[in-house]
This record gives structure tokens, C-alpha cells and sequence, in this order.
């Protein structure tokens, strides 16, 4: 009985090791360029540019408040100033999934609420994946003279 | 039909006797069985077994149950005769010798089996709270599951639960389900099973299509001399994970999730001409991660009655109702306990399932050498979808049923000789509105099948079985496929201890109304493929089976080694099409399998320490693009399983199960381009523990169900079954 005591309890102690398996992956990382063209807005409607992306379908400014912790946000692409041709962006720590609305935000005022897309990623219906622990590039056009509507058609009942 | 019976009846003789055990204490239980025919019995409460109106002829007899060696004698029955026999069962802690019916197609030993085949008993099933059948598999030597989906030596790999690449068999009764294809795996009465018997390798030949690359027999339980009736009950617990990361987005993985069921059975022969078992189970659970909770159900029955000497009629009844929320696919691996919920992704399928079997099977025994069975069969199922938890309207659920005959003709050409005949006709229609779309929502693809095998013994030592089976499909008013598949086996027994064998056989599977005409987005983009061809096999197999004494008193084990190779044509796998920007189940690869499948049982004869470890290696390649071969998709290079069991005292049994599967050498990149990290896989490391106490009238078992507290993937995108503790009442009155 002893020695089966005793090796049940190396069992165990084997058993409850250090090894579990599947661990929650690294985030992943979305990067790219941003082509800008047309005519650009005036310097002090924009305040900030940025690259969202979003795994949802905002059909509000609302929306995307209401789930602004679910949005990739880039740093400000307008840093440099206006008028700028092309910028390049890196979002790290971007939670592994699928993004289905895409694009490029005009902060046009002081508030969050105050932003407005104006390019949006159309490619495989504006649809891309974040896996864990890679990067997914992105690159999309930015045409001031055609802004993309908002809200976007899938919205209309 | 004008078989007289009144002759064979008046002439007929009696054959009874005594099962004991090696100490001469009544055995009851034991299965008594005239090998070929349909004659058998079950010994009682003092061991005695009677076998009436039996024609007067020569047979074999083979004494069994499980852990004892099975007892074999010829005896020769005149008319009005009343033999007696006394047997004495040897306690054999391994279950050396079974008698097994799948692999021939009449009863058999395992030993003298031609093929590979791998048998799990009931006392496997009872003492692993195994609740549903698939469960029971991942302990079968060679056998891997991908979720419920089983690949047999890696013939499945993993198709989304469509299609099923094994023929699946209840009572010798084909039981895939008519709309995906696949395996309805709660629809089978575990307290009800006897054995199930997994044939390794491609068996068309004997059993259709659909047995691509093996076959899986459940066999119920016959009906005791002395009414049984028994109850399992438990309740088990999944603790929270250890993971923040998977904890923070759903507020039910930071609490224990518990799950429990009961079941219930009761059997009997009532009379010489009557007897019936039935079984009752449900099982309900809060599931381990979110949108895993429901209910399920079965109740089944199987009624004998003899009609008389020469006709039986065994009848089958099985329901089931399952009711629960299904969790498809995660979110992420980073929040791998929540399911997908997108605008463009839906990981989640609740249903309601409802199905139906009802499969009567007569045998007839024309004389002491010809014996004819007819399996017959209904089976039925509809799917219902649970939309903001209440059932939809009728138009959105999916209906499927088979139903068809086969007759059988076994037929004993003495001499050690056997001829086989059969033909069968399957009728496979399927109604869904949800998955098909359209205007047409109805499909069906009937089957007639004509089959063949003789086997003959030559110079006593070597055993030659050579078969065929044609099966017609029709696919549609003008497409029929029609496939030949025939099969060679060849087994020498070099001693009493040692056989070896080999083997070729042919296997097919037609694609299921599903894979061709599916055509919906619930979940994923999928669109039809009428075009669809039969994926094909072509398997060789030598292997050797033995038994063995250790040079280590009251030691005795056996071992199997198989070395195998399949190839396999046109396997249907589902592809993204970028010009339809959807999915669709094409014929797209050609594969081969080059393996060993070694297994080794050894153990104390007394039964108190028993040892059982399982290797299978497998070498899959991809060779579609014969300028770029590629590892199969869902594909384990090595799998190993290993068991012991210790009974440190009489009543005391402690148990550990430990599965390893390699990490998939390829896994299916489309998917991934969905589903955020559905491309990532580890291997597979798990141990299962029990204790089990014997009070007499009611064990008690603990077990711990992948106790090391290991994290894994069995298919994409979904967590295993995370450690779980079980407390399990069993009670045999």
C-alpha cells in the first residue's frame, strides 16, 4: 500500500506540473499607409487624424462611443501637419478578431464625439483578421474630394 | 416464403449446462452462444443456461464474458436430444479473446480476426462516467477524436462535423444521420452496451459506403436470464480556468460551471420467447464556456421475441432530444471562453434536436447451415434552430430520414468454410429550407447495394477471406455514381499464441446532401457544389497479433502491430472560393497515410493491476500538387494513449487514463482567414484519474477528468473540455 501511496503521489505531483497548455496568445498588430489625396479640409477642422478599426459596424458616432474600448485606434496621423501626401501607422496590443469597419477618423472638434470617417477600408467587404502575435498590414486611400458616406449603407434599414 | 418449421421444431434438441467459475462456483452471466446461428443464452443466477428447440447439427460453442477467457468446444446435437455441458470460465484479467462480429460479418475471436480491430467493453465505459459514446473512443487504441468527429488512423482529419468517414453501426444497423452525414452519438444507450468494435482500415468491401477509413459497431446487450436493473447517477464540476484574460469578458467562467445526470436501466428475459431491456438517461450542464448550456436525453428499448425454433425478431427503439446552445468557434484565443458575436461572425448554433431510430432486425435459421438475418431500418431527425430562446416556426427546421433493408444469407459450407450474400437499399432524404435556400429544399440520394464474401480455411493454419460489395447511388434524375469495392484478407496462425495477417480493402463515401447542396451564412459563407465526386480508399495492412507470459509470476499480456498504408482519392474538404466570396465543399486532396499501429495489454491475471499503452504513428502527406507535397490537414504525427488500473485492495480500484496527440502538422489556413486564431494548435497532454469503491449493491467513483489542468484544441477555434471533477454513484440491483 505504500508504494502504491507513493506513486500515486509522484503521479500527481507529475500531473500538476508546470506544463497547461494553451495560454491566451500575445495580441496581435496592424499596420500600413494611408494615401492621402484631394483637396484637404481647412488646418483647424483638423485636429487630429486617426486609423481605427472597429469590430463592429458603427452606425452613429454613438456607436462608436458606446464601444470605443473595442476600437484599434492609431496615433494621430496629422502629427506632421496638413496636407501631408502619405502617413504611415502602427497599432500594437490590437485584441485578436475579425474587424469589420475600417478607416481613416477626422477629429473635426474638441471632443471624441466630434470625428467623422473619411476613408474607409473597402476590401473583402472591409473585412479583416487579427491574429494573435501577427501583424495584418492595411493600406487605404484617403480622398477628401470623395468622402465615404456615414452612416455606412449595411445601416439603412 | 415457405419454410416449414413444424419438422425442425419436432426434431429438434436441447443444449443446457452450468457455467462455472474456476473454483466451481456458479458464473452467472456468462454468454452462451452457437456460433453462426442465432441460438445463445445468458447463464443465470446459479450459472445455468438453457438453449431450446435447437435443429440437430454440429456447432461451435463459445462461453464469454468479459475478463475470462472464452471457452470454445465443437459438439454435435441429435433430434430429441438434451445435452449438458459444464464450462468453467478461467479468470483472464485482459480481455484476450473476444468474440467479435464486425469484422467478418458472423462471430468470430478477435484472434482470428483477418483485420485490425480494437474492442471496448462495457466495464470501460461504466467506470469512466462515459455519458456518450465518443467519449469512450478516445480510449480505443488508434483512434483520435477531433471534437465528436473520429478519425480512425487519421482517415477523417476534420471536416467541420460533415460527413462522417467511418461507418457508424448500432446492432450491425448503418446509423449515419441523414442530413450532414455525420454521427449522432447520444442517440446510442450506453448502459445498454455490450461492446463496440472498431474496424481499423478501409471496409467498404462489407460495409458501404461511408466506411472510407473504418467502421465502428456498437453491440447492445443481450437479455438476462435474472432481471437486472441498475442506476448511475453523478455531478461533476469545471472550476474557473486560470486565466485572467479568459475570465474578463464573460462573468460565468468566474464561478464553478456544474453539469450532472442520471440513468437508468432495467432488462430481463421474461420468458424463453420474450425478453427487453430499456434505458433512460439525462444529462444537463451549464457548460464550461459561454453558450454551452442544455439539456439532453434518450430513452431506448430493445424487445426480443422468438417467434419460434428458426425465427427471432430483435427490435431496436431509440429517441433522443437535446436542447442547447452550441458554441462553434471563439472570439479569439485571447477570449478563447467567449463565442464569436460579430456583425460578419456568428459562433453559435442553438438548437433543438430531436431524433428517431426504430430498427427491427429478424433472423431466420433455415437449417443448422444457412442462417438469414433482415436489419431493418427508420431513423429520423429534425433540427430545430432556438432564436432569442424560443423555437422557430416550423419552415426553418431541417428534417432528414433514412430508412432501407438489408438481407444477409450466412451460409456454412462446413469444412471450415463460409459464404456470405447480401443485398440492401437505402433511401436518404433530407428537407431544409435554413441550409439549402432556394426554391428546392428537398433532396435524397437512394442507395441499393449487392455484397459478397466466401472464406475457407487451408492446411488448417491459414485463413483466406475474399470479398465485394457494389453499391448504385442515385445523386440526382440523371446522375448515378456506382463503385466496386472488393477486399483480400489473409491470416496465418503460426501457433495457438501468435496470427499474423494481411489485408487490402477498397472504401467509399458518397458526399451527403449537406456537403453538395448547403447554401447558407449562418455562420460562414458556404454555397453548393453539385459536382461533387466519392472520396475514395485503397488500404494495405500486415499485422500480427500474439499473446505472451512475463517472466514475472501470474504476468500475461498480448500485443498488436500493424504496419498500414491508405491512400486516399478525391477527399472533400471545404475551400474559400474568392470569386464567390464563400466557402464550398470541393474535392480537393489526395492523400496518403503510411502508419504503425502498435498496442500492448499486460497485466496480473488475478485483474488487480492491469496495463494498457497505445501507439500510433502516422505519416500523412498532401499530394494534390504533386510538386508540392504538403502534410494532411488536422493530422497527429504520434498519438499515444495509456491506461493502468490498480485494486490496491479487493474492493479499491484507482485508474489513470493519459492521452498524447503531436501538434497537427498542417491546419486549414482558410478557416483561419474567419476565425482569429483558429490556425493556432498544441499538442494534446491529458491525464484522467479515478477511484472507484466498491460497497457491493453501489460503487462510488471520483474521477478527475484532465487533471493536470491542461489547456488544448481538439478542432479549430475551441477549447477542450477544461479539468473537471466527477463524483459518480453506481448501482447494480
Amino acid at each position: 500500500m505504500n508504494r502504491i501511496h507513493l506513486v500515486l503521489l509522484i503521479l500527481f505531483a507529475v500531473i500538476s506540473g508546470c506544463d497547461h497548455g494553451f495560454e491566451p496568445p500575445e495580441r496581435g498588430k496592424i499596420s500600413g499607409t494611408i494615401i492621402f489625396k484631394g483637396k484637404w479640409p481647412p488646418a483647424e477642422e483638423v485636429r487630429a487624424l486617426y486609423f481605427g478599426a472597429a469590430p463592429f459596424t458603427p452606425c452613429s458616432v454613438d456607436d462608436i462611443v458606446a464601444r470605443f474600448s473595442e476600437v484599434a485606434l492609431s496615433n494621430d496621423l496629422n502629427a506632421s501637419g496638413t496636407g501631408i501626401e502619405e502617413a504611415t501607422f502602427s497599432i500594437s496590443d490590437v485584441n485578436p478578431a475579425v474587424y469589420v469597419y475600417s478607416g481613416v477618423y477626422l477629429q473635426y472638434g474638441p471632443t471624441v464625439l466630434e470625428i467623422k470617417p473619411v476613408g474607409v477600408f473597402s476590401e473583402n467587404n472591409g473585412a479583416f483578421i487579427v491574429s494573435s502575435g501577427q501583424t495584418t498590414e492595411i493600406d487605404l486611400t484617403v480622398d477628401f474630394d470623395q468622402l465615404p458616406p456615414f452612416p455606412p449603407a449595411s445601416c439603412s434599414p | 416464403m415457405c419454410f416449414s418449421h413444424t419438422p425442425l421444431i419436432a426434431q429438434s434438441a436441447t443444449f443446457s449446462g452450468t457455467v462455472q467459475t474456476e473454483d466451481g462456483k456458479p458464473f452467472p452471466g456468462a454468454t452462451i452462444r452457437l456460433s453462426g446461428t442465432g441460438y445463445g443464452a445468458v447463464s443465470d443466477i446459479n450459472g445455468q443456461f438453457t438453449v431450446k428447440s435447437v435443429p440437430p447439427s454440429v456447432y461451435q460453442v463459445l462461453v464469454s464474458s468479459v475478463g475470462y477467457l472464452t471457452q470454445k468446444e465443437t459438439i454435435s446435437l441429435k433430434a430429441g436430444e438434451a445435452l449438458v455441458r459444464t464450462y468453467r470460465l478461467r479468470e483472464e484479467a485482459l480481455q484476450t479473446d473476444e468474440v467479435v462480429i464486425t469484422a467478418a460479418r458472423r462471430e468470430q475471436l478477435n484472434s482470428e480476426a483477418p483485420v485490425s480491430i480494437a474492442v471496448l467493453g462495457a466495464k470501460d465505459i461504466e467506470v469512466r462516467n462515459i455519458v456518450q459514446l465518443d467519449d469512450a473512443l478516445r480510449y480505443t487504441p488508434g483512434v483520435q477524436l477531433s471534437d465528436n468527429q473520429v478519425n480512425v488512423r487519421g482517415s477523417t482529419g476534420f471536416s467541420y462535423g460533415v460527413g462522417s468517414r467511418i461507418q457508424f453501426l448500432v446492432d450491425g444497423v448503418p446509423m449515419l444521420n441523414a442530413d450532414t452525414g455525420g454521427i449522432a452519438f447520444n442517440l446510442v444507450p450506453t448502459a445498454q452496451i455490450k461492446q463496440v468494435e472498431v474496424i481499423k482500415g478501409p471496409g467498404s468491401a462489407l460495409y458501404g459506403g461511408g466506411a472510407l477509413g473504418g467502421v465502428i459497431n456498437v453491440i447492445t446487450k443481450d437479455f438476462p436470464e435474472k432481471p437486472e436493473t441498475s442506476f448511475r447517477s453523478y455531478v461533476g464540476v469545471h472550476p474557473p480556468v486560470r486565466y485572467t484574460e479568459w475570465k474578463q469578458n464573460w462573468a460565468g467562467s468566474q464561478r464553478n460551471r456544474y453539469f450532472w445526470g442520471a440513468n437508468i436501466s432495467r432488462s430481463e428475459q421474461v420468458t424463453p420467447k420474450l425478453g427487453y431491456w430499456m434505458n433512460a438517461n439525462y444529462t444537463q450542464t451549464e457548460g464550461y464556456f459561454q453558450n454551452s448550456d442544455g439539456y439532453e436525453g434518450y430513452l431506448a428499448a430493445k424487445l426480443g421475441y422468438q417467434f419460434s425454433s428458426q425465427l427471432k425478431m430483435e427490435t431496436l427503439i431509440t429517441s433522443s432530444l437535446t436542447h442547447k446552445n452550441g458554441f462553434v468557434y471563439w472570439a479569439s484565443g485571447r477570449d478563447a471562453l467567449r463565442v464569436a458575436k460579430t456583425s460578419l461572425l456568428n459562433g453559435s448554433s442553438d438548437n433543438e434536436v430531436r431524433r428517431l431510430a426504430i430498427l427491427p432486425v429478424f433472423t431466420f435459421l433455415v437449417n443448422p447451415s444457412v442462417f438469414i438475418s433482415l436489419k431493418n431500418r427508420f431513423y429520423g431527425g429534425t433540427t430545430i434552430p432556438i432564436w432569442n430562446g424560443a423555437l422557430v416556426e416550423r419552415d426553418q427546421w431541417t428534417t432528414g430520414a433514412r430508412f432501407g433493408s438489408e438481407l444477409q444469407v450466412n451460409i456454412d459450407l462446413k469444412a471450415k468454410r463460409y459464404l456470405i450474400l447480401g443485398a440492401g437499399f437505402d433511401q436518404n432524404a433530407t428537407n431544409s429550407k435554413r441550409f439549402f435556400g432556394g426554391d428546392d429544399t428537398n433532396f435524397a440520394q437512394p442507395e441499393w447495394a449487392a455484397f459478397g464474401q466466401y472464406e475457407q480455411q487451408l492446411f488448417k493454419k491459414i485463413n483466406l477471406v475474399a470479398g465485394f460489395r457494389l453499391d448504385h447511388y442515385e445523386i440526382s434524375s440523371n446522375e448515378v455514381v456506382q463503385r466496386f469495392s472488393p477486399k483480400l484478407n489473409v491470416s496465418y496462425t503460426l501457433n495457438p499464441a501468435l496470427n499474423l495477417r494481411v489485408a487490402w480493402g477498397y472504401g467509399f463515401r458518397v458526399p451527403g446532401i449537406t456537403e453538395r447542396y448547403v447554401n447558407n451564412s449562418e455562420f460562414l459563407p458556404v454555397i453548393p457544389n453539385t459536382q461533387l465526386r466519392p472520396e475514395i480508399s485503397n488500404g494495405y495492412e500486415a499485422g500480427l497479433k500474439g499473446f505472451f507470459v512475463l517472466p514475472i509470476e501470474d504476468w500475461a499480456g498480448q500485443y498488436d502491430v500493424a504496419a498500414f498504408s491508405n491512400q486516399y482519392t478525391d477527399l472533400v474538404e471545404p475551400k474559400f472560393q474568392n470569386n464567390a466570396r464563400a466557402f464550398q465543399f470541393v474535392n480537393l486532396t489526395k492523400g496518403q497515410i503510411n502508419g504503425l499501429d502498435v498496442s500492448v495489454s499486460a497485466g496480473r491475471k488475478d485483474g488487480r493491476l492491469l496495463f494498457n499503452l497505445a501507439y500510433l504513428f502516422l505519416d500523412g502527406k498532401d499530394r494534390s500538387d504533386p510538386n508540392n507535397v504538403l502534410p494532411l490537414n488536422y493530422r497527429s504525427k504520434h498519438l499515444l494513449q495509456a491506461s493502468i488500473s490498480v485494486s490496491p485492495l479487493r474492493r479499491l480500484e484507482v485508474g489513470v487514463d493519459f492521452r498524447y496527440a503531436s501538434t497537427f502538422e498542417r491546419v486549414d489556413s482558410d478557416f483561419g482567414n474567419f476565425i482569429p486564431d483558429a490556425t493556432l494548435h498544441l499538442p494534446t497532454k491529458v491525464w484522467d484519474t479515478r477511484l472507484r469503491y466498491d460497497f457491493g449493491k453501489i460503487q462510488v467513483s471520483l474521477l478527475v477528468k484532465n487533471a493536470g489542468e491542461y489547456y488544448y484544441m481538439e478542432r479549430p477555434a475551441i477549447l477542450a473540455p477544461t479539468r473537471n471533477f466527477i463524483l459518480q454513484l453506481q448501482s447494480n440491483l
